[in-house]
């Protein structure tokens, strides 16, 4: 019985509830732009094609440590902020909402010019250069859609919640 | 002889879930586990904290309550929470033009989705959305092209491992008999009642009886054999899923998949890692043995692969496995079995004072738990209103302090401050305060996964944590891309040191751990974990001298 | 341009650098090729060609090895293996004498017993000086007291777990127990690792100030010696007698696990020697060409190289010399030689437990993965020598860098021969098959 008022409702959903809905929903509430909008300032941000095609070569790192072993920031001021490149490919890469507790860190890739002694020493030549890169762009990106100015206005989830629904 | 008015036997979700909750309502309850808390079912789970949008059309009801229960759930622990948003693409019958059908397939999803939007505002959960095709190639370009396009929707993550420890730490601190490492040797009986319980410490090999005025079957896949010991016939249908590890998130995103059997698989990000899962197939042996073979593994990668090719380049670390206690039901297919749960009484079936508990599901742990206290409370005359959705487990009563400013403050690197904030909560400063007496502490000894000594302290000294292989459930120690080549060691150094072992118990404790994280390992070796499994052998064997016993080698 | 040579080496490991050198004392003119370390420079420095579970003599050991697994390089030596470990004895000592290595001086003599990160005791027939003197047999002989140190952090508890394992190897006459000096009093110094304390340990005055520091807490603790976790990067040999003279006592070392000191040691003294002795060296990934010789590719630019003969030392599953595809199957990285694991080409040909044991500590076939050569150690045109040639598992037979220095002379020595540089100083034993 629950089963079949259920449907019903599911169909009344189709028919009537669901185009009305659509109707009334401006564009920048909807798909694509809406998702971000919900989830891009959690630092859920999608990864490009580009990032799709560099992945693959960031998890080759086996925590040999010979990178952070040659690194020349190593020992160079606080102790605790920068512990080598290794890092990088071995946990600062691994998940976008880490990266804004990284900042410092990730600010430190400024002191590091031209070296590439790590990349160079890696036995399983993990691209580290390309890791650093990731890095900084995924905390611009995360970034970019925690600014206030961002373009869309933040997601209101009650308007879903305010539409009828199921079981009403 | 101790007495207690309620004696838990298993320490996964539901039996902790059940010692918490009774012990705030004042019983004098105990809660023993053979192994670890976390360490059967509740710990080899996709690790989720769903709102049972699968049960949307058979009952809305459950789909409310487990919404509601999610909710309490970030309440009390907010910091183990971590939102998943899942893509649900819908692919094509046939390659070329949409038919009429995949149309009404996406329409209909998509109906189904805003209906369970309903439910959402319950959990904080975000609304759906829909995507065209060229919309969810942007968010995840790694999808196979040509789909009609996805449904989006969100559900929680959750650290399952750390869950039980929180519930157990509770339990304690509101009176109850914590014992881990602690199994039931056999069941007191007073005539035909359960009175009690022969327990055995299976470190110290020390005996002990307790007496209990009730006692709960919380066993899981072991629930039968537990039941076995009060002579009562309690019926599962053990099914086994497995699970695969990848070493990163591949994507932000959950991804719905279609195994070739047309059964849904996902991948989807958990912590710093992603996961698989899962299958779900009869299981018919023991489940203290549990092993995954390479077809399972390449069922699950080839489900995911047809929707989301990228999982082939993908670093697989690991496969485990658990077993899912299931009602019993003779005739369905594994998939259609229902995932709801059952209380038994045993007096009806002359055993007094004995309960089980089977099914269930890790999201809806915590009403299941009410459930099953209220029915021993109604037997104990006890009337306490239940609270546990309101009482914050350990660290969730404030929110978690803000990583850089915990690193300034205590000197640990960033990253390891971001995972103890995470784990912890509102405790992470507690964790941290060992290192200002003991700055030895300070160092990280898990890089992958940003585990400090400070951590492993912590939780050796106040969550019961006796091993290494607790470590690892409490910690993630071990469980980050090296698989413990850097941290195992180290890390048996400290338990040595906190638990004045010997040194041959203390290796003998890291060989435990070595072994446990190859048997995960040894399904998927290729690429770059053989890599990998070279530089742990290297490590452990040919320059720790592992393999060698204590004895002196020379003449 | 092609570059041309007499002899190509792939691979700078230790198997690579002992071609590399014997090829040239053999009078060839020699190519070294490597993109960057491997696993020599993860390794513990110590080499190992065999352990033993009697304490037997290494040439002993090595034969037993031989005999025990048919696939094994010493199998492939016959007869010429012990004179070739006799030979790699001295040949590492001549080539190394930067790093003090000592212990066996031929394969009569018993391996050395050396404390681990474990505090376990690991056999090896030569390590670096402060590592050699540590042998725990020699130790155990004596009345003592060892001085286990504990600097800072994670090192500081280790170096508790090292004093408790060691002290019943050492028992009754020694004991071992744990000195910290006062060196380290920063709140960061905690996080630093092993490499880090070494590299600090190389700047000036750094080593004057822990020697003072030391001599201190030894004197309050009437340690007899002390086992220091690392004695620096830069020049052991001078480290260690400085700090004896600081601290009054033996001072020892203890070996490296990843990222090991000794290991990195060991890999820049390699790099030294190979300067020292003439051959030239690339930093550079070596392939197959089309016409099947090597070429070698320094980012976009491509080289062919004509060589007369070409040693392959690319390591295994580490060093990147062997891989398994996902599909299972085991490829030779550079040449696409045939690569087998238990007898099979694909690792995914045989069920699991036949390449993996059910505990980490094997046996694992399917790690003993590589290159099958025959008694020439050629497989196709290449000699192959070190962990690319399939069939000794290090962690189990305790021979891994001593197996790579063996195989490495020997393939070097011939790839000079058949490049036409008749080996001048090789002794005709090794050199026959």
């Amino acid at each position: 019985m629950k089963r079949v008022l259920a449907l019903l409702l599911l169909g009344l959903r189709a028919l009537v509830l669901h185009p009305l809905a659509q109707l009334f929903t401006p564009p920048e509430r909807k798909g694509k732009r809406r998702f971000l909008a919900n989830y891009a300032p959690e630092a859920l941000v999608p990864m490009s094609a580009g990032d799709r095609a560099e992945l693959p070569s960031f998890s080759g790192c086996v925590n040999c440590g010979l990178c952070d072993a040659v690194c020349p920031l190593v020992g160079r001021g606080e102790l605790q902020d920068w512990r080598g490149p290794s890092l990088f490919a071995i946990a600062y890469s691994r998940a976008t909402p880490e990266l804004p507790h990284l900042r410092a860190v990730i600010a430190t890739l400024d002191d590091c010019g031209v070296c590439h002694a790590c990349q160079d020493v890696c036995p399983r030549a993990v691209p580290l250069l390309a890791i650093f890169a990731f890095t900084r762009r995924k905390l611009a990106e995360v970034d970019a859609a925690r600014a206030p100015a961002a373009e869309l206005p933040p997601a209101d989830e009650r308007v879903a919640a305010a539409q009828p629904g199921l079981g009403t | 002889m101790h007495s207690y008015d309620l004696l838990v036997i298993g320490g996964g979700v539901n039996g902790t879930g059940i010692a918490r909750d009774a012990a705030m309502r004042g019983l004098r309850t105990m809660l023993v586990e053979k192994k670890d808390f976390a360490a059967g079912s509740s710990g080899a789970n996709s690790g989720m904290i769903h709102g049972g949008i699968r049960y949307l059309i058979d009952d809305p009801q459950v789909t409310r309550l487990a919404c509601l229960d999610s909710g309490y759930i970030q309440r009390i622990a907010p910091h183990l929470l971590f939102r998943i948003p899942f893509l649900y693409p819908v692919l094509l019958e046939r390659p070329g033009e949409p038919t009429l059908m995949d149309r009404a397939f996406l329409y209909g999803a998509e109906c189904y989705f805003e209906a369970y939007d309903r439910y959402q505002p319950l959990k904080n959960g975000k609304a759906h959305t829909r995507l065209t095709d060229g919309e969810l190639h942007e968010l995840e370009p790694g999808i196979v092209p040509g789909t009609l396009g996805a449904v989006t929707m969100d559900e929680y993550g959750i650290d399952p491992f750390r869950l039980c420890t929180l519930n157990a730490r509770s339990a304690a601190a509101y009176g109850a008999a914590v014992r881990n490492h602690t199994q039931v040797m056999r069941l007191l009986r007073d005539g035909p009642a359960v009175v009690g319980a022969e327990l055995k410490d299976l470190r110290t090999g020390r005996a002990e009886e307790v007496r209990a005025r009730c006692v709960f079957n919380a066993g899981g896949p072991w629930a039968p054999k537990i039941a076995a010991l009060a002579g009562v016939e309690v019926k599962i249908r053990p099914s086994k899923g497995v699970h695969v590890t990848l070493d990163r998130r591949l994507s932000n995103y959950g991804i719905i998949c279609k195994a070739v059997d047309g059964r849904d698989v996902f991948v989807m990000p958990h912590e710093d890692s992603s996961i698989v899962g899962t299958t779900d197939d009869d299981f018919y042996g023991d489940p203290d043995d549990l092993s995954v073979t390479r077809d399972e593994v390449e069922y699950l990668l080839q489900a995911v692969e047809h929707t989301f090719p990228a999982v082939r380049q993908a670093r697989v670390l690991r496969a485990w496995a658990g077993i899912r206690p299931t009602l019993y039901a003779y005739g369905p297919l594994e998939d259609a079995l229902s995932r709801d749960h059952r209380i038994h009484d045993h007096e009806k079936d002359g055993a007094p004072g004995f309960f089980t508990i089977v099914g269930g599901k890790l999201a809806s742990f915590r009403a299941m738990a009410q459930e099953a206290v209220d029915a021993v409370a109604r037997k104990l005359g006890n009337s306490a209103a239940c609270t546990t959705h309101q009482v914050a487990l350990p660290g969730g009563e404030a929110p978690a302090p803000e990583a850089q400013e915990l690193s300034r403050k205590h000197g640990v690197p960033a990253f390891a401050a971001a995972r103890i904030s995470y784990r912890h909560g509102a405790e992470a400063e507690r964790v941290l305060r060992a290192a200002e007496d003991e700055p030895d502490l300070r160092a990280v000894a898990c890089s992958c996964e940003g585990v400090t000594f400070a951590e492993l302290a912590f939780s050796l000294r106040e969550e019961f944590a006796e091993s290494l292989a607790d470590l690892r459930r409490r910690c993630r120690l071990a469980m980050g891309v090296c698989q413990g080549t850097r941290c195992a060691g180290p890390a048996a150094a400290l338990v040595a040191d906190e638990r004045q072992l010997s040194s041959e118990a203390a290796l003998a404790d890291l060989t435990a751990l070595l072994d446990e994280r190859w048997k995960g390992n040894r399904a998927v070796l290729a690429g770059e974990g053989l890599a990998q499994a070279e530089l742990v052998q290297g490590t452990y064997y040919t320059t720790g001298g592992l393999r060698r016993g204590g004895g002196r080698p020379w003449r | 341009m092609a570059l041309t040579t007499d002899v190509v080496v792939v691979g700078g490991g230790l198997a690579g650098a002992c071609a590399a050198l014997a090829a040239r004392e053999a009078g060839a003119d020699v190519l070294l090729v490597a993109r960057a370390p491997g696993a020599t420079a993860m390794s513990s420095g110590a080499i190992d060609f065999a352990g033993a579970e009697d304490d037997a003599p290494i040439g002993e050991a090595a034969r037993k090895l031989a005999r025990a697994a048919p696939g094994h390089p010493y199998a492939l030596l016959g007869d010429g293996l012990v004179p070739a470990i006799d030979d790699a004895l001295a040949f590492l000592q001549r080539h190394l004498s930067a790093l003090g290595l000592s212990g066996a001086r031929t394969a009569a003599d018993r391996n050395l017993w050396l404390a681990t990160p474990l505090g376990r005791a690991k056999p090896a027939a030569l390590a670096q000086g402060g590592i050699a003197a540590g042998d725990l047999r020699n130790l155990a002989a004596r009345e003592a007291r060892l001085g286990v140190v504990a600097l800072a952090g994670a090192q500081a508890i280790e170096a508790r777990l090292v004093a408790k394992g060691l002290t019943p190897l050492l028992a009754p006459l020694c004991e071992a127990v744990v000195v910290a000096p006062d060196f380290y009093r920063q709140r960061g110094d905690a996080l630093r690792t092993l490499p880090e304390i070494a590299q600090d340990l190389d700047r000036p005055g750094r080593r004057a100030a822990l020697g003072a520091s030391l001599g201190r807490a030894a004197a309050q603790a009437h340690a007899t010696h002390l086992l220091l976790p690392t004695l620096g990067l830069q020049d052991p040999v001078a480290a260690r007698a400085e700090l004896e003279r600081a601290t009054g006592v033996p001072v020892l070392e203890l070996l490296g696990a990843p990222p090991s000191v000794p290991g990195l040691r060991l890999q820049r003294a390699l790099q030294a020697a190979l300067e020292k002795s003439g051959v030239r060296s690339v930093a550079a990934i070596a392939e197959r060409s089309s016409d099947g010789q090597v070429q070698i590719v320094r980012g976009v630019e491509c080289e062919p190289v004509r060589a007369g003969s070409v040693v392959l030392a690319s390591g295994r599953f580490l060093g990147g010399g062997i891989r398994c595809e996902a599909d299972g199957r085991l490829r030779e990285t550079v040449f696409d030689l045939p690569a087998r694991a238990a007898g099979r080409d694909a690792l995914a040909a045989l069920p699991n437990e036949r390449l993996f044991a059910e505990r980490a500590a094997g046996p694992h076939p399917g790690l003993a993965a590589g290159v099958e050569a025959d008694s020439e150690l050629r497989s196709g045109a290449a000699f192959v020598c070190g962990a690319v040639l399939g069939g000794f598992d290090p962690a189990r037979d305790e021979g891994g860098l001593g197996v790579c220095a063996v195989t490495g002379l020997v393939a070097g020595r011939r790839a000079a021969r058949a490049a036409g540089k008749a080996g001048a100083s090789a002794p005709a034993g090794v050199v026959r098959p």
